[in-house]
């Protein structure tokens, strides 16, 4: 007669199973094999987009050098600090989901998302000061004298359209020699005006209130916008793509802050998430010192 | 039940005692080190290159292997990192040769034809 089944009702073969992966050796769980596969192709993804910055800028690094100087050090300086932060709440919040620690995973998790925040409305205050800074041309006639030639002068600084002045640098343009704006900027101007002698070598231009005058005609003008030039293109496309990854890491930070306040914790995916967002970290680590310091 | 996790429930077992805030605070001295060296007077903008990248690459190593654990991984992970990074390489420079070093291949080539035509 064969032996009646001494398994408890409750019981489920699939959970006593040996492990897969743990019996072959290696104890990496498949969620861990999954996100670092996805970690892998997200390194090509950014060495694509990295890469042909690197590529471009060493063939043009007179101008990658000069137009770099337009952005600001100590904004992104302060958004890198924020991210390396973040980085750290978000290993002490694994650390206190595997430990079980709600409170802590709750305060940590919270934190991560309040640093992404931060980083994203310090990213916004970036573009939007990129889109009113403006380089232009401005033809001026005086008035009065029809025969009077007209002198034209090169403006670069913050466009203020209401009062129709440009807080920023000026430098009047020699009509024979050509000029394209989208390669000009405060540094290019310091340069010709050093070269012209108006400027002593060692002296700094200073950002001053220029008015435009009345009756002047802006000839070109144009943002510090993508379109500028290649180096413009390069910033927006990698901080542009890594942004969006950030706002993308704050989404699963928000799910697991929400459910460990619902009293529940997900060691695992916590873990998971958090390697997404110290790679987000990682690549900021670079895209710092690439486009804002050399 | 035995002591073994069962699969899919387990929880993340290793307790690796890493101290995650002084791995923070070798980030935060190494960005303040990377901002001040731009400042600094170099001439010669490869070392500038240099010095930013190998700063961030020891800001890279410290992040990747202390706050992703990757110090206590096993191989696999090591094997599905491998292929990327060095295709990452194999890109840039296979691509560099074509705009970087293109202005010298253009000189010795049109002084070649110059050469040639006298």
């Amino acid at each position: 007669m064969p032996q009646a089944s001494t398994y408890p009702p409750d019981y489920t073969p699939e959970q006593h199973a040996p492990d897969p992966v743990l019996s072959h050796g290696d104890p990496t769980p498949p969620g861990k094999v999954g996100i670092w596969l996805f970690l892998a192709s997200e390194i090509m993804f950014f060495i694509g987009i990295l890469g042909s910055y690197i590529v471009i800028r060493s063939g043009w690094p007179m101008l990658f050098e000069q137009q770099g100087k337009a952005l600001n050090k100590v904004l992104a300086g302060i958004n890198t600090l924020v991210l390396i932060f973040s980085s750290l709440t978000m290993a002490l919040a694994v650390d206190a989901a595997r430990k079980g620690d709600r409170k802590r995973l709750i305060t940590c998790l919270a934190i991560t998302f309040a640093c992404a925040a931060t980083f994203m409305g310090i990213k916004y205050v970036e573009y939007t000061d990129k889109f009113h800074h403006y380089t232009m041309v401005v033809t001026v006639k005086a008035a009065g004298d029809e025969d009077a030639k007209p002198v034209s002068y090169l403006y670069d600084g913050h466009w203020d359209r209401a009062k129709n002045e440009v807080k920023g640098v000026r430098m009047e343009l020699d009509k024979n020699v050509p000029v394209d704006i989208g390669f000009t900027g405060k540094a290019w101007i310091e340069e010709r005006m050093k070269a012209e002698g108006k400027l002593g070598t060692g002296d700094k231009l200073k950002d001053e209130v220029h008015a435009i005058p009345k009756g002047a005609t802006i000839v070109q003008a144009t943002a510090y916008g993508p379109w500028k030039n290649l180096f413009l293109a390069s910033y927006f496309a990698s901080t542009g793509v890594h942004g969006l990854h950030v706002i993308g890491g704050m989404i699963p930070l928000a799910i697991l802050t929400i459910q460990a306040m619902r009293r529940k914790i997900f060691p695992r995916h916590t873990e998971y998430v958090g390697l997404y967002w110290h790679f987000v970290d990682l690549v900021w680590i670079f895209l710092f010192p690439l486009l804002y310091l050399i | 039940m035995s002591d073994a996790p069962a699969h899919g429930v387990t929880e993340p077992a290793h307790d690796h005692k890493v101290n995650y805030l002084a791995i923070f605070i070798l980030l935060v001295i190494l960005t303040v080190v990377t901002v001040l060296a731009a400042f600094l007077d170099i001439k010669k903008e490869w070392q500038k290159i240099a010095i930013a990248l190998a700063i961030a690459s020891v800001k890279a190593a410290a992040v990747v292997l202390y706050f992703m654990h990757l110090k206590f991984e096993g191989k696999l992970i090591y094997l599905i990192l491998i292929v990327p990074v060095s295709f990452c390489v194999l890109l840039v420079v296979s691509l560099l040769p074509d705009i970087s070093f293109g202005n010298i291949f253009h000189d010795f080539l049109t002084k070649d034809l110059r050469h040639g035509a006298h």
